[in-house]
């Protein structure tokens, strides 16, 4: 009897633990991309707002904590934010209360690095906050925020649904950031159906080894690129001149060309 | 004299290695397929005047090391001046693609270069060809003079 007893709470300890571990898996799945390389070498300025009378500086890797990891939409909603800023501030430090974010993308790492910086996500102290709404490419406006609806909403996602407004609340003014579609690998977000949520079938372990592979270097190019490179309307910086390196050259061809010709013409003279 | 001579082949084998090893970088990279730069030095990638004026470049650095033993001789001396020919072609096709570059002011500009654009376009990087020009000169001033001193 005694015997029965214990085989049956060993059991019943056995589904428990399998049933966490496979819960905490599929979070992990879900949210991130496990076995992931590390992060590549990356320099990218903060972004600076004032919060009240605070200035403060938020960093990518404030925002992927906050998330839980660095991830492609946090890295491209970071990015994106970056460029709006300095679209419709310039120089200037925008105050937090003034910025409003407008994200076609439901994804929990765009939202939650939006949401880190306008001062709207749980758990934040602010003395200010911003605005951040999701209002998808079809106009409904998302208010279920939860990561399972985020997940169900972003099924469907493609390079039309990484578009962003950044706007300035005070005079509204705004920056529409589109992502290039470059940035993308070839079959990216049909590879992502399928691994993800097995569209139209579920993915093989080479497809989903493609699509670790294809995340990483997604993830790469928005941590390294430039603007230009990442985003549309952004026009490619002109190279400066070498003025006083090509002036040297220059110089040194017509003395050149000159003592050439002369000793040909004092020769024949 | 035959210890001028012997500077004069150790100098020009010396210009002979480096045309080769300038020639078969220029191939190398064209083979891989893109241009790389090393500050001032830039050799080209695409298939024309990398791979193609890899070749030329190379066939230069051939022509000096043979012709390097005996330059006093003839024929030797035909074949260094034929390696600096080589090398002028490449450099003056260069040097004639920076000018024509300078003058017209761009896609969208003007019709003409501003003073900045016009300096800017004789900025380094330069090919090996152009590094390689006052040399292939000096040694045609040296075979020159050799020839009209005997």
């Amino acid at each position: 009897m005694k015997d029965t007893k214990s085989r049956m709470n060993f059991r019943v300890a056995t589904l428990v633990i399998m049933s966490i571990l496979a819960l905490s898996l599929t979070i992990a799945v879900d949210a991130h991309m496990p076995g992931a390389k590390p992060l590549p070498d990356f320099e990218l300025t903060p972004i600076v707002i004032n919060d009240g009378e605070t200035k403060m500086e938020i960093t990518i890797e404030e925002v992927g904590k906050y998330h839980g990891d660095i991830c492609v939409c946090g890295c491209c909603a970071f990015r994106a934010t970056q460029l709006g800023i300095s679209q419709i501030w310039e120089d200037e430090v925008p105050a937090r209360d003034d910025i409003k974010i407008i994200s076609r993308l439901p994804t929990p790492g765009s939202k939650d690095c939006f949401q880190y910086i306008t001062g709207t996500g749980h758990g934040l102290e602010t003395n200010t906050k911003g605005e951040y709404k999701m209002i998808l490419s079809d106009g409904t406006v998302v208010t279920n925020m939860t990561k399972k609806n985020l997940k169900k909403l972003s099924k469907h996602a493609s390079i039309d649904y990484f578009r962003f407004d950044v706007c300035r609340i005070s005079t509204g003014e705004c920056f529409e950031v589109t992502v290039k579609e470059q940035v993308f690998t070839d079959g990216y977000f049909e590879l992502r159906k399928k691994v993800k949520f097995g569209i139209p079938e579920n993915a093989t372990s080479e497809e989903k080894a493609l699509f670790k592979s294809d995340w990483e270097t997604i993830r790469e190019r928005f941590l390294t690129s430039p603007d230009w490179q990442l985003f549309d309307g952004v026009e490619e910086p002109e190279e400066e001149n070498d003025v006083s390196g090509g002036a040297i050259f220059f110089s040194i061809l017509v003395i050149g060309s000159f003592l050439l010709v002369s000793l040909v013409y004092r020769k024949r003279s | 004299m035959a210890e001028k001579n012997n500077f004069a082949m150790i100098c020009i084998a010396i210009l002979g290695l480096v045309t080769v090893a300038f020639g078969l970088a220029d191939i190398l990279v064209s083979a891989v397929g893109d241009g790389t730069g090393l500050s001032i030095l830039e050799i080209p990638g695409d298939m024309f005047r990398g791979g193609w004026g890899g070749f030329i470049v190379l066939f230069a650095g051939l022509f000096y090391l043979s012709g390097c033993k005996n330059v006093a001789e003839v024929h030797n001396a035909s074949k260094v001046a034929m390696g600096s020919v080589l090398i002028w072609i490449m450099a003056g096709t260069d040097i004639f693609a920076m000018i024509t570059e300078s003058i017209p002011g761009g896609e969208d500009g003007p019709w003409f270069n501003s003073l900045s654009g016009f300096l800017g376009t004789y900025a380094p990087p330069y090919a090996p060809a152009i590094f390689l020009l006052p040399f292939s000169l000096v040694v045609v001033y040296y075979i020159l003079k050799q020839e009209r001193t005997k």
